[in-house]
């Protein structure tokens, strides 16, 4: 079977998307000009940067890397897809990052705080290492990573305080 | 040298045709019909490096290979495990049976690229590269592909890693060929799959069980621009079996990195080979390593030291081998 | 002052920008779009040095979906921009001098039609001979690539003879340094939006460092008037001066205009890396002499820099790399010469430091040496040396004085990372300083420091303008606008800190106005670490003003005396007094209420003045400065002379902090790129082409290359009735970790190194060294 043109669905944010493009769009177009999303970021194009960073069934992936048809019926995470217990409120990944100076320019910080997210889910207490290995993937050419690192480690205090506040089910 | 090339990068502004066979078969058919105007996609993270870059020109004809059954997963046979070339790096570096049985590998797994990058780049792609950071790893491990090819009329071959690099290098590589999947052996039942991590991350070994006289001693190193997510300068991997006395056996040396085909070391496992090993010999050994590997010069890093480095990173591997050992008593 | 949360109290404060950076809610220029827009790209030439032979379009243009091709036929003004010598074709007419110059650029309906009708554009060249060594442009056979020929610009700095007295010094170094052509590697590439309005004007959308030199320059090269354009600049994804030379400004205008539509450029990487700037990469010659007490005598230094192609600020950036090229230092013979030669390798301009690295690198490492050779401690070596703060500055100017040498001098010894060292200095040179129990034998510590006195402001003798505008606007206000842009630093959050500071206000009573010459008056570049101190000065010469304009229509409403009158939370306050205490009673006249009250531009009130200068005819002199002292700890592998930093202190005077998030972001970053630019980074070229062509292969530092731990100590006191206030802190963060690196690779190694980054090669050892040491197995 071949393909020129798809009619390509996932789920962005929580809303069924559908539109017909070319199988091998990148998904950073898709989101960007497709979509008008452009709190993901375009920067160095080929994974290494990790300004493009977005959330594919919950696992980051760089979306400069990601043809249409890699990601088709996948929920997909952007930045624009995070948000605190309203839709209106700061998740608290990104009020950590406001608080303690985890960004400057501001380019890589959708990226940034996509990884976090994806580390944070997978390891709510991560140790410096850990938060190394998770965001090594993200350049940031602003805060030399001190107010990254900061921002990452309140981050995981704030997820857990939120997630200590939620009674437990049973025991 | 590389060359802007605005003038003939592009044909016409064309969205590639992408196919979607069923089957290995058809992907091979498709494959010889187009030629040099189709290319096979797995993670395509290389790929889309190589067309970003101009390097590559985006082929005319993408053939996905993640629409065929079966290339994905790592199974346990009697006396072999087998992982399916389109598994994504991040599940290589996740899994038990490769933890075990090709602890070099788990461990390359682990530390290529970035985890994005590890999420959607597969263990077949790093292979095809020819140059990718596994394959140190995987000759150690006395890895064979399977293949798919039109040569072979279509019947799934095995061939050994070596081997194909050597095809590799003498420009013989077959453009139509499928990675299937890699097959590594598994250990000799008598010596054990103790493993544990150390602290350092990059390097694992495994140790003693009471029960056995011989255990797998083994590491990765990779040494690259910057701490990490970075192109590999030297990379190299070593294996062997090792008695209470310390005496080793069945060792397996490789050196890799940068744009340059890895190879097996065989001279330098020779030297080892039957041997206790003596820390005095450190200095020997890296010396033979130097001689022997073959590497380039790039502007990042001199071929002199390549060598250098992927010696000194052998001996002193061993050399922690056995100072570990001697700390445990 | 340690700074970091804790001890900022109420002044750490979260960034006015911010809430919309972590939504990523915030647009970007490069994110715009507008209907009907079309998508610009440029041809750039395919040799770093050729004569244009034909030049044919024809096919592009009459591909369908191409709407514009542009050569430099269609430059109606001056086909040629360069902040200060406009000597850069805008669009190249029958000469190309690097990869990045623009041939021909075109817009078309979809990005892909773009980039495929650049192919269909024939240039045909004859190759001529590429310059890529400064030294062969010097030759007199050399191609000339300008037709002044390959000289950009010379500096010379000399008293005393110290020829002479070098014959005589007890003690010379002589060494030759070497740096790398670093990349400023913002996250957000250059590109932008520009719309022809209906009204005839223009509006550009484009990220640069000063809004209203970019507008100056498009309108040379439209032969417009500069009010006929809009130039909307702010926010920007980072620039480090990299964005403040033109960009793809010239293309975006002239397609746009030819077209008649919007069109958008965003360069890819590769082509930012291609035709983006890079820092000079300089080669520095040192030869520096001390009698028998260490005292220094002689001087004698020949800085040669690649300027790459074009002028932009190469001139400037020698001048200030032949300042900074002395250090701190009391010196006796001076005999500096420094030559700005043009090459066919790239681009080289302003970049944060802005020669201060290199020169910094070179001075730093002569008084390392030195004291080694003379057995003294290095700092004490250095203490020995230093200027005295009523010294004339480097090139013998009036410099305003202060204390900062001396203040940051003594918190470096009392720092514990370097009295770790000092600790330690009993040991040999070669002994590693790691405990040998948890390290192996191949790793090597060591500890070392640097000192840096870095001049503020353009200098002497350069237009060096600052202003800026407060008002009541309508709907009440405080509003503050200036021509400075936002790119990360923290400006917008620095200046709402200052209009709280000054009126006691909330951040909701306040709006600042930047990055928009429509709105804003001409206050200067955000450059040369000028923005902070411009920015304040002006708030204090508008402060009193404005404050006697709102509190007397205050007094007019309210009837109360103007005396008992104050600014505060969403108002004007009535305040009484008790035993020399300010109450605030209540608020009894909104700001809203205020601005609906006034008469025109009752409430409006500009300033301009002029960064402070020396009085002295030095050309590119500097009056003020800052002091910075960095000591570093790094671990040498020698399996591979890898090289990690560990720890790092970095002390600054630089007067009072206002923004301390912005204070620390600044000196971390600053410093985790002056890592890059030690370790890891150098845009490669050979024969003209970049070989480090994006990410992949030019390395910045990743979150996992950054030390474990740094300090940050701010020393905040400036001498009594200093009228300057806080210093601007954007390069010294950058400028001084290099030589530090270096001197602790000594300690760790015994290894000197001149030349950046890092060669592994020089730091590698033997597997047997570390054998033959006696270290094995236990």
């Amino acid at each position: 079977m071949k393909t020129t043109s798809i009619q390509w669905q996932a789920v962005i944010n929580g809303t069924v998307r559908e539109i017909e493009i070319p199988p091998s769009r990148r998904l950073l177009d898709i989101l960007r000009e497709d979509l008008d999303l452009t709190g993901t970021k375009i920067s160095c194009e080929i994974g290494r940067c990790g300004a493009c960073m977005v959330l594919i069934d919950g696992e980051p992936m760089n979306s400069c890397l990601m043809m249409a048809y890699q990601c088709e019926g996948t929920e997909i995470t952007t930045i624009e897809g995070l948000h605190g217990e309203t839709e209106d409120a700061l998740h608290p990944i990104q009020e950590a990052f406001l608080e303690e100076g985890g960004f400057q320019c501001g380019y890589c910080t959708p990226g940034m705080i996509i990884s976090t997210k994806a580390l944070l889910d997978r390891l709510p207490q991560p140790e410096e290492q850990e938060i190394k290995e998770g965001l090594c993937g993200n350049l940031c050419r602003c805060t030399g990573y001190g107010g990254i690192m900061r921002a990452v480690e309140s981050a995981a205090d704030k997820c857990a305080q939120r997630s200590s506040l939620i009674p437990a089910v049973d025991s | 040298m590389n060359m802007y090339q605005h003038n003939s990068s592009l044909s016409t502004p064309l969205v590639p045709t992408v196919w979607e066979p069923s089957s290995a078969e058809e992907a091979v058919f498709l494959k010889r019909q187009y030629g040099a105007d189709a290319a096979y996609i797995a993670g395509s993270t290389l790929l889309r490096t190589q067309w970003e870059n101009g390097l590559l020109s985006m082929p005319e004809h993408m053939i996905r290979l993640d629409t065929i059954p079966g290339l994905r997963g790592i199974t346990e046979h009697k006396q072999r495990i087998q992982i399916g070339a389109l598994t994504s790096l991040r599940e290589c570096g996740k899994n038990q049976l490769m933890r075990i049985h090709g602890n070099t590998c788990y461990t390359a797994c682990c530390h290529i690229a970035a985890p994005s990058i590890r999420n959607q780049g597969t263990i077949g792609g790093n292979i095809s590269s020819a140059v990718g950071d596994m394959i140190p790893a995987l000759l150690v491990h006395d890895a064979r592909l399977v293949w798919l090819d039109q040569a072979n009329h279509l019947a799934p071959y095995e061939q050994e890693l070596i081997d194909w690099l050597e095809q590799v290098r003498l420009g013989r590589r077959s453009p139509d060929a499928i990675l299937l999947g890699i097959v590594l052996d598994k250990g000799e039942p008598d010596f054990v799959s103790m493993h544990h991590d150390q602290e350092e991350s990059t390097f694992a070994c495994n140790s003693f069980s009471e029960s056995s006289s011989w255990r797998e001693v083994s590491f990765y190193r990779k040494v690259g621009r910057r701490e990490a997510f970075t192109p590999s300068l030297v990379t190299v991997a070593f294996r062997a079996l090792m008695n209470r006395e310390g005496t080793l056996v069945d060792v397996k040396m490789a050196a890799g990195g940068g744009a340059g085909l890895a190879m097996r070391l065989s001279r330098c496992e020779h030297l080892l080979e039957g041997q206790v090993y003596d820390p005095q010999q450190t200095a020997t050994l890296a010396a033979q390593v130097e001689e022997e590997w073959a590497s380039y010069s790039d502007p990042f890093a001199s071929e002199a030291y390549r060598r250098q480095t992927a010696g000194n990173l052998l001996a002193a591997g061993l050399w922690e081998i056995l100072y570990q050992e001697m700390e445990r008593g | 002052m340690l700074l970091n949360r804790e001890s900022s109290g109420e002044r750490w404060r979260k960034r006015r920008d911010g809430k919309e950076k972590v939504t990523g809610e915030l647009r970007y220029l490069t994110d715009m779009t507008a209907e009907g827009m079309l998508y610009g790209r440029v041809l750039r030439s395919s040799h770093p040095h050729a004569h244009i032979l034909s030049l044919d379009t024809s096919a592009a243009e009459n591909y369908e979906g191409v709407v514009a091709v542009i050569t430099h036929r269609d430059v109606p003004g001056l086909n040629r921009f360069g902040i200060a010598v406009p000597d850069q074709p805008a669009l190249c007419e029958d000469t190309v001098r690097y990869i990045g110059d623009a041939i021909a650029a075109v817009a078309a309906i979809t990005p892909e039609i773009a980039a495929y009708a650049l192919s269909l554009i024939h240039v045909e060249y004859e190759v001529l001979e590429t310059i890529t060594d400064p030294l062969r442009a010097l030759e007199d056979n050399a191609p000339r690539l300008h037709p002044q020929g390959n000289i950009l610009h010379r500096t010379q700095v000399k008293h005393g003879d110290a020829g002479h007295a070098l014959q005589n010094c007890a003690y010379v170094v002589k060494e030759v340094y070497s740096t790398p052509r670093q990349m400023h590697a913002y996250m957000e590439t250059e590109g932008g939006l520009f719309i022809p309005e209906p009204d005839g004007r223009l509006t550009v959308y484009a990220p640069t460092q000063h809004g209203y030199k970019d507008r100056m320059q498009i309108a040379r090269i439209l032969d417009w008037e500069e009010e006929r354009i809009r130039v909307i600049s702010s926010p920007i994804g980072g620039s480090f001066g990299g964005k403040d030379e033109l960009n793809v400004q010239p293309y975006g205008s002239l397609l746009a205009l030819k077209s008649g539509r919007p069109v958008k450029m965003h360069n890819s990487r590769m082509e930012s890396v291609r035709a983006g700037l890079k820092r000079h990469p300089m080669k520095i010659e040192m030869e520096t002499g001390m009698d028998e007490y260490g005292r220094l005598q002689a001087h004698r230094v020949r800085i040669v820099a690649d300027t790459g192609a074009y002028a932009t600020l190469g001139a400037p950036v020698l001048n200030f790399a032949t300042e900074h090229c002395m250090g701190p230092y009391r010196w006796e013979h001076i005999d500096i010469e420094g030559v700005s030669v043009y090459t066919n390798n790239g681009v080289s301009g302003e970049f944060r430091g802005f020669g201060g690295n290199q020169a910094i690198f070179a001075m730093e490492g002569q008084m390392d040496r030195l004291a080694e050779q003379i057995g003294m401690d290095p700092w004490e070596f250095r203490m020995l040396n230093r200027r005295y703060p009523d010294d004339p500055g480097p090139l013998q100017q009036e410099i305003w004085r202060t204390n900062g040498l001396e203040q940051v001098m003594q918190a470096l010894a009392q720092s514990s990372l370097w009295q770790r060292r000092e600790a330690i200095s009993v040991l040999s040179v070669h002994d590693s300083l790691s405990d040998a129990s948890s390290s192996p034998p191949w790793i090597k510590r060591g500890i070392g420091a640097a000192l840096a006195m870095h001049g503020a402001g353009l200098g002497y003798g350069i237009d060096d303008p600052a202003g800026g505008r407060l008002s009541l606007n309508a709907s009440g206000q405080i509003e503050a606008a200036f021509s400075y842009e936002e790119f990360g630093q923290g400006l917008i959050t620095t200046l709402e800190i200052m209009l709280i500071d000054l009126f006691h206000c909330t951040g909701e009573d306040i709006s600042i106005v930047i990055g928009d010459t429509d709105r804003v008056p001409h206050s200067g570049s955000s450059t040369a670490s000028r923005s902070t101190t411009m920015a304040w000065m002006g708030l204090q010469r508008l402060k009193s003003p404005f404050l006697q304009a709102i509190l007397q229509k205050a007094h007019d409403i309210t009837g109360i005396p103007v005396d008992q009158l104050t600014t505060g939370e969403q108002g004007i306050w009535q305040i009484t007094w008790e035993d020399d205490a300010e109450i605030r009673q209540k608020r009894v006249v909104s700001y809203r209420e205020i601005a609906a009250a006034a008469q025109g531009n009752e409430f409006v009130f500009d300033t301009k003045f002029s960064y402070p200068t020396t009085p002295d005819e030095v050309v590119g002199g500097h009056f003020l400065y800052t002091y910075a002292a960095v000591a570093a700890e790094v671990e040498v592998n020698t399996l591979s002379g890898h090289v990690r930093l560990l720890d790092t202190y970095h002390t600054v005077a630089a007067g009072p902090v206002i923004n301390p998030m912005g204070f620390i972001g600044q000196i971390e970053g600053g410093s985790v790129m002056a890592l890059g630019f030690t370790l890891t980074e150098d845009a490669v070229m050979e024969e003209g082409h970049y070989i480090t062509r994006n990410m992949d292969t030019y390395m910045i530092p990743g979150i996992q290359d950054m030390h474990t731990s740094l300090e940050v100590d701010a020393i905040e006191e400036l001498p009594d009735n200093d009228p300057f206030g806080p210093r601007g802190i954007g390069e010294i963060g950058s400028v001084a970790l290099a030589p530090a690196i270096t001197a602790a690779i000594r300690q760790a190694t015994g290894t000197w190194v001149t030349h950046l980054p890092v060669s592994r090669d020089q730091l590698i050892r033997r597997a047997g060294v570390w054998q033959q040491e006696g270290v094995s197995p236990r």
